[in-house]
């Protein structure tokens, strides 16, 4: 065992290490003109706070001329710095609207931007310009920044950003972003007018997996989308993921008719055993489930169910509910 | 455009069609009352229409109002979204058409001071240049700048806002920009205070309550199942009968914090302050989700539970299987839905008598728990023999407007003062000992009334007021000094007064009295 005194003396010279190197990298930082030193410096110290270190920084990182690990890392470091100035803040925005300079940097700093947006009270003043410049980065050539941006504005309910993701997905107008990323991101407003084509677009059989899935994640929320969801539940031709989707999605919209149609399934034997596991969880959190574990036709085929399965998943489901059942069983 | 589709637009028109209508409208004035009738949220217009499309189409809407006026019935739903808007562009829409109005009005203040806080944290760039614009655009305003620059145009009506004004003005979460706006507001407001009071209107309320024709519940209405947030079902008349009852609507997924959460939570002390009133156990309290397929019992109960809401047999919360649509028309609802989605609602309160009729209600402003309790009041005592109570209430109520017309006649500025003691003085002079060696001082203090109003003619009501009061002055100089015919004197009296008062009022009540009764001018 070591030293306390020995503990304390090395841990005391490790600080006093740290502590020169940040000096010696902040001294570096503050009088080199290299790009390599400024990269060694930069890398050496925690974060830059000084207010005349972090005016050098801000000419780093608007300096198209600089090494792109350069900026970086005066964004990573200066990042607490930048977000309470909003000078700095504008600087940024240049930045990522500048189509001719770094794509890595615009993205780092676009996320920045993000993070600022709801954590930085100087960024408040700037909302009305963040929107703007996020508004023009929807016909940026970079599609990652194109989708990022979407996303945000998708966030806020934009306008200007539902508009034009729902023209791309009516075929109106070349899409900002994939379909099913299209169809998350309209999701995010209930009130959108988005469903009817989301509804189009489940419906057509060329449509990948993954669209499927967001569509439905969407249409639960719609209760004209009922039947639709209920065919595709219940539809053995669907894949899996498609079908338990759909389960949870009807759960949510319409929680009566779900426990109608997940029992069926669950009693099914010839169901998908993961299906049928879901809909037992699903069925579990619904928010009054004490009608469910008196119904003792039900209890008693799933206790049939649980010593004839061989599926794990299905075996633990129907333990959790007979176990339930039994706890809400009248006494006497 | 053709001309008389203005009047057609409906669920199917397009929003291009929707855009030159009210472009159209825009250019020519005298058709801004057919815009009047798509204001009501449950107007088919918005039907199957997402809510950023119906804001798009009421903010550009409101805005048209800048510019061929802002009639006194569209008054109501643009203060609402001052009051209620979280949308950027609805709300700096309807800053810019209160510019509309024919003059400012002091108690739209609170409405504006409102909206800066409710687009402190919300505000955007926004264009009404043309609708639905591409971005990126390079001239653009925000709602804030806007909201500021009613506030300009309010000029010395806003006077009582300074003091906010200045706080604001300190307030970092606000841009440069806006802060200068913000100051410049404040200079325009203190200017026009300095150049005198005898253009300030006189304040009128705001219309908060209805009382349009009593609605009959019909036995379709009466034959509603309704079920409540513990799942017991009844009928629409087996609930609403025997106690007059209070109704609003709501719905659980409403996003915006000023309308149904606000409704509800607003109930829950409505609750309170009729325990304080005696009221409880004599009326019956009923909130109805506008979205029934979601707000299934248990989401409602934990929705109104969290908000304050008492439930109980007398105080429930429901939901409609069946039959929302024809409840909704029943009371005229302003809601519209895309889908089963609400897309937009305006934020009100029925009043149902012990028959379950609609006996009044309140719609578009936030209602005020005291207001509601008087008509509340007011049904509980319906029945009942009148009492000496009540001859007191009609005395109190008579209060009001005999205050309002002491505050309009009080004399505001020195020379007004002036003026007035002339006045009297002159009429009066008999009665003082040594007042004629004062003659000349009330002979030119008499005529500063009519030289204010002829100065302030073109910013009032014109120079109506102003023949009126010369008229009277002269009268009293001429009768009263000259003639000594005092009750000649009198009448020129009057007819200062008159001049006073009808250069105080907003131009609208101006022009509807000139209109039939005035000759002059």
């Amino acid at each position: 065992m070591i030293d306390k005194d020995e503990y304390i003396k090395r841990t005391q010279e490790q600080v006093t290490a740290h502590e020169k190197a940040i000096e010696n990298g902040l001294s570096k930082l503050r009088s080199t003109q290299n790009s390599t030193e400024y990269k060694a410096a930069l890398q050496a110290i925690p974060s830059v706070k000084e207010v005349e270190d972090v005016r050098k920084g801000m000419q780093l990182l608007t300096n198209k001329q600089e090494d792109t690990e350069v900026r970086l890392l005066v964004l990573r470091k200066a990042r607490s710095a930048i977000g309470r100035n909003t000078e700095y803040i504008r600087d940024c925005f240049l930045i990522v609207q500048d189509t001719d300079d770094q794509v890595e940097l615009r993205r780092a700093i676009l996320s920045v931007l993000g993070a600022f947006s709801f954590g930085s009270r100087e960024f408040v003043p700037l909302r009305p310009e963040y929107m703007t410049l996020l508004r023009s980065l929807l016909d940026d050539p970079d599609a990652l920044i194109q989708e990022r941006a979407a996303e945000e504005l998708a966030k806020e309910k934009d306008e200007y950003v539902q508009r034009r993701l729902l023209d791309g997905l009516a075929g109106r107008e070349q899409p900002i972003v994939p379909t099913a990323k299209a169809i998350q991101l309209l999701g995010y407003d209930i009130h959108a007018e988005h469903y009817p084509v989301v509804r189009k677009i489940l419906e057509d059989p060329r449509s990948d997996e993954t669209t499927k899935v967001e569509a439905i994640h969407v249409l639960g929320n719609d209760a004209q989308s009922r039947d639709l969801l209920t065919a595709l539940m219940t539809d053995k031709q669907q894949p899996i993921e498609v079908r338990m989707t759909s389960a949870t999605a009807m759960k949510t919209s319409n929680p009566d008719y779900f426990t109608h149609l997940a029992k069926s399934i669950v009693l099914d034997e010839q169901e998908e055993p993961d299906l049928r596991a879901v809909c037992l969880n699903a069925m579990m959190h619904q928010s009054d489930p004490s009608a469910l574990y008196a119904d003792d036709d039900f209890v008693q085929k799933l206790t049939k169910v649980r010593s004839l399965t061989t599926s794990d998943a299905l075996k633990q489901q129907s333990t959790g509910f007979l176990t339930k059942a039994m706890r809400h069983k009248p006494k006497g | 455009m053709p001309r008389d589709s203005i009047g057609l637009l409906g669920k199917e028109s397009p929003e291009d069609e929707i855009a030159a209508a009210i472009d159209w409208a825009r250019r020519s004035p005298l058709h801004r009352s057919r815009l009047l009738e798509y204001l009501p949220q449950q107007h088919p217009l918005y039907r199957e229409r997402s809510a950023n499309e119906v804001i798009r189409i009421r903010g550009y809407l409101f805005e048209s109002f800048r510019h061929n006026g802002l009639p006194e019935s569209a008054l109501p739903f643009v203060l609402e979204a001052l009051e209620t808007g979280r949308s950027a562009y609805l709300v700096a829409g309807a800053a810019i058409a209160i510019r509309g109005l024919p003059a400012p009005r002091p108690e739209i203040i609170p409405y504006l001071l409102k909206a800066v806080s409710n687009m402190k944290f919300e505000d955007d760039a926004i264009s009404f240049e043309t609708y639905k614009p591409r971005w990126p655009l390079t001239n653009t305003t925000t709602a804030l700048m806007e909201i500021f620059r009613t506030f300009q145009w309010m000029g010395s009506a806003a006077l009582e806002s300074v003091v906010q004004l200045k706080e604001l003005c300190l307030d970092s979460y606000f841009s440069q920009d806006v802060r200068a706006e913000i100051r410049k507001a404040i200079s325009v407001i203190e200017d026009g205070a300095r150049s005198g009071c005898c253009e300030w209107p006189v304040s009128k309320r705001l219309r908060r309550t209805s009382f349009r024709k009593r609605k009959r519940l019909t036995a379709e209405i009466a034959g509603l199942r309704l079920e409540d947030h513990d799942g017991h079902t009844m009928t629409f008349g087996e609930y609403f009968i025997d106690e007059p009852a209070l109704v609003v609507f709501f719905y659980t997924r409403c996003d915006n914090p000023n309308k149904c959460s606000l409704t509800i939570t607003r109930l829950g002390q409505l609750q309170k302050a009729l325990v304080d009133a005696g009221l409880e156990g004599h009326v019956k309290i009923a909130a109805i989700t506008y979205d029934p397929t979601y707000d299934q019992p248990y989401r409602l109960d934990s929705y109104c539970r969290n908000r304050g809401m008492l439930l109980d047999d007398q105080n429930r919360v429901f939901r409609l299987e069946t039959g929302t649509p024809d409840l909704l028309r029943y009371f005229d609802a302003g809601v519209n839905y895309i889908g089963s989605i609400v897309n937009q609602h305006t934020t009100e309160l029925f009043i149902l008598d012990r028959d379950g009729n609609i006996a009044n209600h309140f719609q578009q402003l936030q209602w005020n728990v005291s207001e509601v309790i008087d008509q509340l009041r007011k049904q509980v005592r319906k029945r009942r023999p009148a009492s000496a109570h009540s001859v007191v209430t009609r005395l109190r109520d008579l209060m009001s407007p005999l205050l309002s017309l002491v505050i309009t006649f009080f004399p505001k500025c020195p020379l007004c003062l002036a003026a007035y003691v002339s006045v009297l003085g002159i009429t009066n002079i008999h009665l003082l000992q040594f007042a004629h060696q004062l003659l000349p001082v009330f002979v030119a203090l008499l005529f500063i009334n009519p030289l204010s109003l002829f100065m302030g003619a073109e910013r009032r009501n014109g120079l109506t007021p102003f023949y009126l009061s010369l008229l009277g002055a002269v009268c009293v100089a001429v009768f009263g000094l000259w003639m000594d015919a005092r009750m000649l004197a009198y009448i020129g009296t009057g007819l200062i007064l008159t001049g006073s008062l009808l250069n105080s009022l907003d131009r609208d009540k101006f022009a509807w009295i000139k209109e039939r009764w005035l000759v002059l001018g």
